[in-house]
């Protein structure tokens, strides 16, 4: 392997560890922007439910569906509850 | 002749009761096609009660698309958001061989009958909610598409016939206030309800802001 091949693998390796985290580095602050108490107590009901079907179905195979169902419609619906990202919201900005 | 009189006085009322027959036998005539439209209603109301838990989330997709003018693209979309449902339940139930893979859904189905609680009914619900809320929001997105090009067909129909008279909304929704539609203003047609946006009087207002949105979310429709 020569050695620029090796500087340029670890580069692109770099530049999709950036990718992956640029929405969880943004996250904190789009929650703190948004609606925080909505969001909690969104999540308080899905943990509320997704508990409630594991006691009531136990061990049964709808267990595990619902409780994927409960975190699919969480992190669906947790979105209306954050701020736009920062570019986004530049973007949208009027310009003056 | 003061006895026939009277006769004739008294068989007066009797005429008139003989008369009033008419209307009686005229209701019995207009009850036949009520009972028999009722006869036709009970086979699906039967079917209905069978499969409950699959009525249940078609009748509450169906009635949240029409108080909400929702288009049945959007129910459409909602129901392939709970596929991954429906997939970790196949997995898991794959887990245990194919037979119970066909079998469960309808044994677990015909579990809560016996013991009639409402603890059993949830449970029974749950059971077999993997299948029956992708089903159900499918089934209610056909329901409301067929709903929706059948009020679409009436106001062509209507426009045509009345060369633009207002034609009645296909939800309330769609319908928008009264008091900011005049119709001497604005003789608008309301169309079908359109993705995302309730038709209405100008500006059109998305339909994504609601409090049932705040429930449901708009991520899933969006």
């Amino acid at each position: 392997m020569s050695e620029t091949g090796g500087s340029a693998e670890v580069c692109g390796a770099r530049t999709g560890a950036m990718r992956v985290s640029w929405p969880v580095r943004h996250l904190p602050g789009r929650i703190r922007r948004g609606r925080p108490l909505r969001l909690l107590a969104r999540a308080l009901v899905a943990g509320a439910l997704a508990l409630a079907a594991l006691h009531l179905v136990a061990g049964q195979p709808a267990a595990p569906a619902l409780v994927t169902g409960v975190t699919t419609w969480f992190l669906l619906t947790a979105r209306a509850d954050l701020a736009p990202p920062p570019e986004t919201a530049r973007a949208a900005a009027p310009e003056r | 002749m003061a006895v026939h009189t009277q006769k004739r006085a008294h068989w007066g009322p009797g005429i008139q009761k003989r008369a009033r027959w008419g209307p009686g036998i005229q209701k019995r005539a207009r009850w036949g096609p009520g009972i028999l439209r009722l006869a036709g209603w009970l086979p699906l109301a039967a079917a209905a009660l069978a499969v409950w838990p699959l009525a249940i989330v078609t009748a509450a997709g169906y009635a949240a698309a029409w108080l909400r003018g929702w288009p049945a693209s959007r129910l459409g979309r909602q129901a392939g958001w709970t596929l991954p449902m429906t997939a970790v339940w196949i997995a898991a139930e794959s887990a245990r061989g194919w037979r119970a893979l066909t079998l469960d859904p309808v044994r677990d189905g015909s579990s809560g009958w016996p013991h009639l609680t409402w603890l059993t009914v949830i449970r029974t619900f749950l059971l077999v909610a993997p299948v029956t809320i992708p089903a159900g929001l499918a089934f209610a997105a056909l329901l409301w598409a067929w709903r929706t090009s059948m009020s679409t067909t009436r106001t062509s129909t209507a426009t045509t016939e009345s060369h633009g008279r207002q034609a009645p909304a296909a939800s309330p929704a769609a319908a928008g206030p009264p008091a900011a539609s005049p119709p001497a203003r604005s003789p608008v047609v309301l169309p079908a309800p359109r993705d995302g946006l309730v038709s209405g009087p100008h500006p059109r207002v998305p339909a994504g802001s609601s409090r049932l949105d705040g429930i449901l979310g708009p991520g899933v429709s969006r």
